[in-house]
Protein backbone atom coordinates (compact mmCIF):
# COMPACT_ATOMS: atom_id res chain seq x y z
CA UNK A 1 0.00 0.00 0.00
CA UNK A 2 2.59 2.71 -0.57
CA UNK A 3 4.58 4.13 2.54
CA UNK A 4 2.85 3.88 5.78
CA UNK A 5 1.51 7.52 5.78
CA UNK A 6 -0.12 6.37 2.73
CA UNK A 7 -2.06 3.29 3.94
CA UNK A 8 -2.39 4.97 7.06
CA UNK A 9 -4.74 7.73 5.07
CA UNK A 10 -6.55 5.23 3.21
CA UNK A 11 -7.55 3.30 6.43
CA UNK A 12 -8.69 6.04 8.07
CA UNK A 13 -10.84 6.96 4.68
CA UNK A 14 -12.37 3.52 5.47
CA UNK A 15 -13.83 3.98 8.88
CA UNK A 16 -10.65 2.18 10.24
CA UNK A 17 -9.49 3.86 13.39
CA UNK A 18 -6.04 4.81 13.33
CA UNK A 19 -3.25 5.46 16.04
CA UNK A 20 -3.59 8.91 17.00
CA UNK A 21 -0.70 10.85 15.64
CA UNK A 22 0.97 13.86 13.57
CA UNK A 23 1.03 11.80 9.76
CA UNK A 24 1.71 14.87 7.98
CA UNK A 25 5.08 15.15 5.94
CA UNK A 26 7.92 15.83 8.93
CA UNK A 27 10.21 18.96 7.26
CA UNK A 28 13.80 17.29 7.47
CA UNK A 29 15.53 20.37 8.70
CA UNK A 30 16.74 20.54 12.03
CA UNK A 31 14.78 24.05 12.40
CA UNK A 32 11.38 23.05 11.50
CA UNK A 33 11.75 19.76 13.69
CA UNK A 34 12.12 22.55 16.35
CA UNK A 35 8.80 24.39 15.36
CA UNK A 36 7.36 20.22 15.35
CA UNK A 37 8.31 20.09 18.99
CA UNK A 38 6.51 23.05 19.85
CA UNK A 39 3.05 22.12 18.20
CA UNK A 40 3.39 18.60 20.01
CA UNK A 41 4.32 20.33 23.37
CA UNK A 42 1.08 22.80 22.62
CA UNK A 43 -1.05 19.31 21.83
CA UNK B 1 7.07 7.53 19.05
CA UNK B 2 9.02 8.59 15.66
CA UNK B 3 8.42 5.72 12.36
CA UNK B 4 10.09 5.70 9.43
CA UNK B 5 7.45 5.73 6.44
CA UNK B 6 9.26 2.89 4.89
CA UNK B 7 10.11 1.13 7.64
CA UNK B 8 8.19 -2.14 8.97
CA UNK B 9 9.29 -5.68 10.75
CA UNK B 10 9.93 -3.66 13.55
CA UNK B 11 12.42 -1.52 12.62
CA UNK B 12 12.69 2.02 11.96
CA UNK B 13 10.78 3.36 14.81
CA UNK B 14 11.78 4.84 18.49
CA UNK B 15 10.30 5.62 21.34
CA UNK B 16 10.81 9.19 22.62
CA UNK B 17 10.42 9.44 26.35
CA UNK B 18 11.46 13.07 26.91
CA UNK B 19 10.69 16.12 25.32
CA UNK B 20 14.37 16.96 25.01
CA UNK B 21 15.45 14.02 23.20
CA UNK B 22 12.39 14.26 20.36
CA UNK B 23 15.03 16.10 18.08
CA UNK B 24 18.32 14.22 18.51
CA UNK B 25 16.05 10.98 17.87
CA UNK B 26 14.06 11.88 14.82
CA UNK B 27 17.50 12.84 13.51
CA UNK B 28 18.79 9.44 14.18
CA UNK B 29 15.61 8.21 13.50
CA UNK B 30 15.99 9.31 9.73
CA UNK B 31 19.29 8.20 9.19
CA UNK B 32 18.83 4.69 10.03
CA UNK B 33 15.64 4.79 7.96
CA UNK B 34 17.76 6.48 4.51
CA UNK B 35 20.60 3.56 5.31
CA UNK B 36 18.11 0.89 5.81
CA UNK B 37 15.36 1.55 3.45
CA UNK B 38 16.88 4.75 1.08
CA UNK B 39 13.95 6.88 2.14
CA UNK B 40 14.51 9.16 5.09
CA UNK B 41 10.86 10.29 5.60
CA UNK B 42 8.91 9.91 9.35
CA UNK B 43 6.13 10.28 11.08
CA UNK B 44 4.81 10.63 14.59
CA UNK B 45 1.94 8.67 16.52
CA UNK B 46 1.12 7.88 19.81
CA UNK B 47 2.93 5.29 21.99
CA UNK B 48 0.87 2.56 22.87
CA UNK B 49 3.04 0.78 25.67
CA UNK B 50 1.18 -2.28 25.95
CA UNK B 51 -0.88 -3.49 23.73
CA UNK B 52 -2.08 -6.74 21.71
CA UNK B 53 -0.94 -7.16 18.37
CA UNK B 54 -4.09 -8.64 16.37
CA UNK B 55 -4.71 -8.61 12.88
CA UNK B 56 -7.42 -9.87 10.13
CA UNK B 57 -6.34 -11.77 7.39
CA UNK B 58 -8.51 -10.87 4.17
CA UNK B 59 -9.07 -11.75 0.46
CA UNK B 60 -9.89 -9.28 -2.12
CA UNK B 61 -10.64 -10.56 -5.81
CA UNK B 62 -9.58 -7.21 -7.29
CA UNK B 63 -13.05 -6.48 -8.95
CA UNK B 64 -14.63 -5.84 -5.58
CA UNK B 65 -15.11 -8.40 -3.41
CA UNK B 66 -13.71 -9.20 -0.42
CA UNK B 67 -14.19 -11.39 2.91
CA UNK B 68 -12.33 -11.53 6.04
CA UNK B 69 -11.18 -14.93 7.78
CA UNK B 70 -10.59 -13.85 10.93
CA UNK B 71 -8.16 -12.54 13.13
CA UNK B 72 -4.98 -13.60 14.54
CA UNK B 73 -3.44 -12.82 17.71
CA UNK B 74 0.18 -12.43 17.32
CA UNK B 75 1.10 -10.42 20.61
CA UNK B 76 3.65 -13.15 21.56
CA UNK B 77 7.42 -11.02 19.68
CA UNK B 78 10.50 -10.62 20.75
CA UNK B 79 12.62 -7.70 19.44
CA UNK B 80 9.27 -6.81 17.24
CA UNK B 81 9.32 -10.87 15.69
CA UNK B 82 6.73 -12.97 16.23
CA UNK B 83 7.00 -15.93 17.65
CA UNK B 84 3.47 -17.47 18.43
CA UNK B 85 0.54 -17.06 16.43
CA UNK B 86 -2.99 -17.93 17.17
CA UNK B 87 -5.86 -17.85 15.59
CA UNK B 88 -8.53 -16.80 16.57
CA UNK B 89 -8.03 -14.08 18.58
CA UNK B 90 -9.70 -14.62 22.36
CA UNK B 91 -11.26 -12.14 24.29
CA UNK B 92 -11.59 -9.29 22.21
CA UNK B 93 -14.58 -6.99 22.16
CA UNK B 94 -17.26 -7.91 19.93
CA UNK B 95 -18.51 -5.11 19.01
CA UNK B 96 -14.96 -3.63 18.22
CA UNK B 97 -14.33 -6.82 16.14
CA UNK B 98 -17.49 -6.36 13.87
CA UNK B 99 -16.73 -2.78 13.22
CA UNK B 100 -13.14 -3.50 12.52
CA UNK B 101 -14.24 -6.47 10.22
CA UNK B 102 -16.45 -4.19 8.19
CA UNK B 103 -14.03 -1.46 7.96
CA UNK B 104 -11.84 -3.71 6.45
CA UNK B 105 -13.76 -4.95 4.15
CA UNK B 106 -14.77 -1.36 3.17
CA UNK B 107 -11.02 -0.73 2.69
CA UNK B 108 -10.62 -3.67 0.25
CA UNK B 109 -13.72 -3.09 -1.32
CA UNK B 110 -12.86 0.96 -1.98
CA UNK B 111 -9.54 0.27 -3.14
CA UNK B 112 -10.37 -3.16 -4.95
CA UNK B 113 -7.54 -5.40 -3.29
CA UNK B 114 -6.41 -7.96 -5.23
CA UNK B 115 -4.96 -10.75 -3.37
CA UNK B 116 -4.47 -12.37 0.54
CA UNK B 117 -3.27 -9.72 2.68
CA UNK B 118 -3.90 -8.85 6.26
CA UNK B 119 -4.26 -5.58 7.92
CA UNK B 120 -2.46 -5.25 11.58
CA UNK B 121 -3.95 -3.43 14.40
CA UNK B 122 -2.85 -2.65 18.02
CA UNK B 123 -5.82 -3.47 20.18
CA UNK B 124 -5.79 -2.10 23.88
CA UNK B 125 -8.63 -1.37 26.13
CA UNK B 126 -11.32 -2.69 23.49
CA UNK B 127 -10.16 -0.25 21.05
CA UNK B 128 -8.20 -0.91 17.31
CA UNK B 129 -5.60 0.92 16.23
CA UNK B 130 -4.12 0.39 12.41
CA UNK B 131 -0.28 -0.15 12.05
CA UNK B 132 -0.34 -1.56 8.26
CA UNK B 133 -1.26 -3.36 6.09
CA UNK B 134 0.24 -6.37 4.48
CA UNK B 135 -0.25 -6.84 0.83
CA UNK B 136 1.43 -10.70 0.60
CA UNK B 137 1.19 -14.19 1.96
CA UNK B 138 2.28 -14.06 5.93
CA UNK B 139 4.24 -16.98 7.88
CA UNK B 140 1.62 -17.11 10.20
CA UNK B 141 -1.18 -18.08 7.24
CA UNK B 142 -1.82 -21.37 8.11
CA UNK B 143 -3.23 -20.70 11.37
CA UNK B 144 -6.17 -19.01 9.60
CA UNK B 145 -5.94 -22.01 7.09
CA UNK B 146 -6.47 -24.87 10.09
CA UNK B 147 -9.52 -22.73 11.73
CA UNK B 148 -11.22 -21.83 8.20
CA UNK B 149 -10.22 -24.70 5.96
CA UNK B 150 -9.43 -21.95 3.59
CA UNK B 151 -6.62 -22.50 1.30
CA UNK B 152 -4.95 -19.22 1.31
CA UNK B 153 -2.34 -19.87 -1.16
CA UNK B 154 -4.51 -21.52 -3.49
CA UNK B 155 -6.74 -18.22 -3.67
CA UNK B 156 -3.90 -16.06 -4.03
CA UNK B 157 -3.20 -18.34 -7.09
CA UNK B 158 -6.47 -17.84 -8.57
CA UNK B 159 -6.36 -14.59 -8.11
CA UNK B 160 -3.20 -14.21 -9.43
CA UNK B 161 -3.88 -16.30 -12.84
CA UNK B 162 -7.14 -14.52 -13.02
CA UNK B 163 -9.28 -18.00 -12.28
CA UNK B 164 -13.06 -17.81 -11.11
CA UNK B 165 -13.12 -17.53 -7.55
CA UNK B 166 -16.43 -17.67 -4.76
CA UNK B 167 -15.46 -15.07 -1.94
CA UNK B 168 -18.70 -15.39 -0.10
CA UNK B 169 -18.43 -14.75 3.72
CA UNK B 170 -21.12 -16.55 4.83
CA UNK B 171 -18.86 -19.74 3.42
CA UNK B 172 -16.53 -19.26 6.19
CA UNK B 173 -17.06 -21.36 9.07
CA UNK B 174 -14.54 -21.06 11.90
CA UNK B 175 -13.65 -24.13 14.10
CA UNK B 176 -11.04 -24.51 16.78
CA UNK B 177 -7.81 -23.01 18.15
CA UNK B 178 -4.35 -22.98 16.00
CA UNK B 179 -1.45 -21.96 17.47
CA UNK B 180 1.91 -21.79 15.45
CA UNK B 181 5.60 -21.12 16.63
CA UNK B 182 8.34 -20.44 14.58
CA UNK B 183 12.01 -21.76 15.46
CA UNK B 184 14.87 -19.65 15.65
CA UNK B 185 18.53 -20.39 14.57
CA UNK B 186 19.96 -18.39 17.71
CA UNK B 187 22.67 -19.14 20.10
CA UNK B 188 20.44 -20.47 23.04
CA UNK B 189 22.49 -18.34 25.67
CA UNK B 190 23.32 -14.67 23.92
CA UNK B 191 20.13 -15.20 21.57
CA UNK B 192 22.41 -13.76 18.56
CA UNK B 193 21.47 -15.60 15.41
CA UNK B 194 23.98 -18.51 14.66
CA UNK B 195 24.32 -20.23 11.58
CA UNK B 196 25.59 -23.72 11.58
CA UNK B 197 24.50 -27.35 10.70
CA UNK B 198 21.43 -28.87 11.75
CA UNK B 199 22.60 -31.86 12.80
CA UNK B 200 19.55 -33.78 13.96
CA UNK B 201 16.03 -32.88 13.33
CA UNK B 202 12.77 -34.60 14.39
CA UNK B 203 9.51 -33.25 13.29
CA UNK B 204 6.68 -33.18 14.84
CA UNK B 205 3.40 -35.24 13.45
CA UNK B 206 -0.27 -36.85 14.58
CA UNK B 207 -3.67 -35.21 14.32
CA UNK B 208 -3.89 -31.59 14.45
CA UNK B 209 -0.23 -30.86 13.87
CA UNK B 210 0.69 -29.30 10.77
CA UNK B 211 5.07 -28.81 9.72
CA UNK B 212 6.01 -26.54 7.01
CA UNK B 213 9.34 -26.13 6.26
CA UNK B 214 11.97 -26.32 4.10
CA UNK B 215 14.37 -27.58 6.28
CA UNK B 216 16.14 -31.48 7.18
CA UNK B 217 18.40 -33.33 9.21
CA UNK B 218 22.30 -32.22 7.55
CA UNK B 219 21.11 -29.08 5.90
CA UNK B 220 24.01 -26.29 6.56
CA UNK B 221 21.79 -22.91 7.53
CA UNK B 222 23.50 -20.01 6.33
CA UNK B 223 23.28 -16.73 7.70
CA UNK B 224 21.29 -15.74 4.59
CA UNK B 225 18.80 -17.59 6.01
CA UNK B 226 18.24 -15.96 9.43
CA UNK B 227 15.83 -13.19 9.56
CA UNK B 228 17.46 -10.33 11.97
Amino acid sequence: MGDKITAKTLAEEAGIQIVPGYKEDIPMMKKNLKKLQKILVIQ
Amino acid sequence: MIKATAGGGGRGMRVVEHEDDLISYAEITMQEAKNAFGNEKIYLEKFIANPRHIEVQIVGDGKGHAIHLGTRDCSMQRRHQKIIEEAPARNINEDALNKTYEACINLCKKIKYEGVGTIEFLYENDEFYFIEMNTRIQVEHPVTEMITGFDLVKAQLRIALNMNISLNQNDIKFSGHSMECRINAEDPETFQPSPGKITKMHTPGGFGIRYDSHIYGGLPFLPIMIRY
